[in-house]
């Protein structure tokens, strides 16, 4: 029998990325995801592995594109403030196409806001808060056994196309408890790094990691290598939880801990006879947009709801998805405050006349 | 609650332990459970975490007759370390309960290394709070570790722990048996005592195959809650 740990979402991030082969981590303290750094400072040492906490936020996403450009599987994790000073390195390290791991356990904002949990931090996610044509690859675990499914997974990913891949959880996720059963040992999926600036390791040339470029055409081919990158993301990489969508009047769509919420109200709604079912991008960028618009097609289906921590942001996307087919609702709070099952059945009770 | 004012002989219990081993949930479980017979104070003394704290239960305490003491900053989602200075009544009223819930790890046992010259002034109780699920206190090698850095950190020696063996939702009454062998390693490693063992109220039983059946047990029931009912029900 696997042994069953009982850990805290932030916990299982740190201890899931050092299964995953990470060994060295950059970051700086904030609230709500400070344990990651905490663990880590004790786990590091005992797998010969770095932590370091660097100056400032702009300092530790530095580092991670240095760890990135030399082939080691590095990470760095912050919340929403923190998040948008790294900004900048995001694009950097698009551009110079590094692998690299970044986990934000998003708190209320805008500015300094609280450290309560929120969703708030979707578009800076999905649409990229840095400048340039680029994009991060964004998974949204709903639970601490999904945190460490992901985390190792994004490790992976980051490798397989040099990519920056984002852990996109909230408060909630990164302070609760859940049992945890680890894997005796993970599947790591080695990819050789020989673009790294490693040595020359016997070749003649030496790598090179930049992302300045200044002949327009040489920028432009790599914009447009980047752009087949992301078009290969989109096709490979989508994935999505339906759940009881077969006959669904109402089907709601909801990421992360919002849908922990709904997953109950499905529940209740279906026992009052309304058939409720959801859509759960696990990935938000690549978005499940050919999954919503096939429910969307479903002859039973008459609306949406999207329920979410923030004041509606992936909404947008499934309106895009659903593409005026049918109507999008959206129920949502903010500031920390979480939308309660009370709350959401009210409005289903609402959308379906009842 | 049950009544268990008859194993508490001291009148300070001081809780420690690894960062998430349950010390604010039995604080509050505790304190409950000695309001009946005496006044008692719980104190949170916790400088490390701002969320699940027992603070958090202040409503219950208060309609139990228990005495909250905690920092103006508890609940309020401000993050600053804070001691308050009403902590120094439960010094003074010794012809009281009162229950020290102190934060995580060495850092927040500090605290009681500070309060040091007045807690020597009372009878007391140091409890390290033990959840051998927890990754940080799984083995018995770990438990001794932390037992010796939480000592060191208090500048006292502990009194015993308490036997916290828990998964939250996916607890069962198996738990307190799987347990026991890496408690009992502990114990011999370290030299400590089991002072008493929680089980949640649910699974409580009158027989365990493993525990001595003079080992008083605590029947909690969970207290301090999750932001929103997400949990699956």
């Amino acid at each position: 029998m696997t042994k069953r740990v009982l850990m805290k979402g932030n916990e299982v991030i740190a201890e899931a990325a050092v299964r995953a082969g990470c060994r060295h981590y950059f970051g700086y303290p904030i609230t709500p995801q400070t344990e990651i750094m905490h663990y880590m400072a004790r786990r590091m040492p005992e797998v010969s592995g770095t932590i370091l906490q660097a100056e400032s936020e702009v300092a530790a996403i530095n580092m991670v594109y240095g760890a990135a450009a030399a082939g080691a599987r590095v990470m760095t994790t912050s919340s929403s403030p923190g998040i948008s000073l790294k900004q900048e390195g995001f694009s950097y390290i698009a551009g110079a196409e590094l692998p690299a791991v970044v986990v934000n356990i998003v708190r209320t904002g805008p500015g300094l806001g609280g450290i309560l949990p929120a969703q708030g931090d979707y578009f800076q996610a999905t649409k990229g808060g840095g400048h340039g044509d680029y994009r991060n690859i964004v998974l949204a675990p709903a639970s601490i056994q999904e945190l460490y499914e992901l985390t190792v997974e994004a490790f992976n990913l980051a490798d397989k196309y040099r990519n920056l891949v984002m852990i996109l959880g909230d408060g909630t996720l990164g302070q609760m408890m859940e049992p945890v059963a680890f894997r005796d040992e993970e599947s790591i999926e080695t990819v050789a790094k020989d673009w790294a600036v490693s040595g020359r390791q016997g070749r003649k040339e030496h790598n090179e990691i930049t992302s300045i470029y200044i002949n327009p055409d040489i920028m432009e081919a790599l914009n447009n290598k980047l752009q087949a990158k992301y078009r290969e993301i989109e096709k490979n990489e989508v994935r999505v939880e339906v759940l009881q969508c077969e006959d669904a009047e109402i089907v709601i769509t909801a990421f992360g801990i919002a849908s922990r919420i709904c997953r109950n109200v499905i529940r209740q709604a279906r026992a009052e006879g309304i058939k409720v079912g959801m859509i759960r991008p696990i990935t938000l960028w690549p978005f499940p947009s050919k999954t919503i618009s096939a429910v969307a097609s479903i002859e039973s289906v008459s609306s949406f709801l999207t329920v979410e921590l923030n004041a509606g942001q992936m909404v947008e996307d499934v309106r895009l998805a659903v593409n005026g087919s049918k109507p999008v609702e959206f129920y949502g709070r903010m500031g920390g405050n979480l939308p309660s099952q009370k709350e959401i059945l009210e409005k289903i009770r609402t959308m379906a006349g009842k | 609650m049950n009544d268990f004012s008859g194993y508490i002989t001291r009148h300070l219990t001081i809780i420690v332990g690894a960062y998430g081993s349950g010390k604010s949930e039995i604080s509050v479980n505790l304190a409950l459970s000695l309001a009946a017979e005496r006044q008692t104070y719980l104190a949170d003394l916790d400088i490390i975490n701002p969320f699940y704290r027992s603070a958090d239960t202040a409503a219950m305490l208060k309609t139990a007759n228990v005495t909250l003491i905690s920092s103006v900053y508890a609940g309020t989602n401000v993050d600053v370390p804070a001691v308050p200075a009403e902590v120094n009544r439960v010094f003074v009223d010794k012809e009281t309960y009162a229950v020290l819930d102190i934060g995580g790890e060495d850092l927040g046992a500090r605290i009681v290394g500070s309060l040091r010259p007045q807690i020597e002034q009372c009878s007391y109780d140091l409890l390290m709070a033990v959840n051998p699920f927890r990754p940080y206190t799984d083995t018995a090698g770990k438990i001794a570790e932390a037992a010796h850095s939480l000592s060191a950190a208090c500048k006292l020696p502990l009194g015993g722990f308490i036997y916290n063996p828990n998964l939250l939702e996916a607890s069962d009454s198996m738990l307190l048996d799987e347990g026991w062998p890496i408690m009992m390693d502990a114990c011999l490693q370290t030299g400590l005592g089991i002072k008493f063992a929680t089980v949640m109220s649910e699974y409580a039983l009158e027989h365990y195959r493993f525990l001595p059946a003079d080992l008083p047990i605590l029947k909690m029931k969970r207290t301090i809650h999750y932001p929103s009912d997400f949990q699956e029900e």
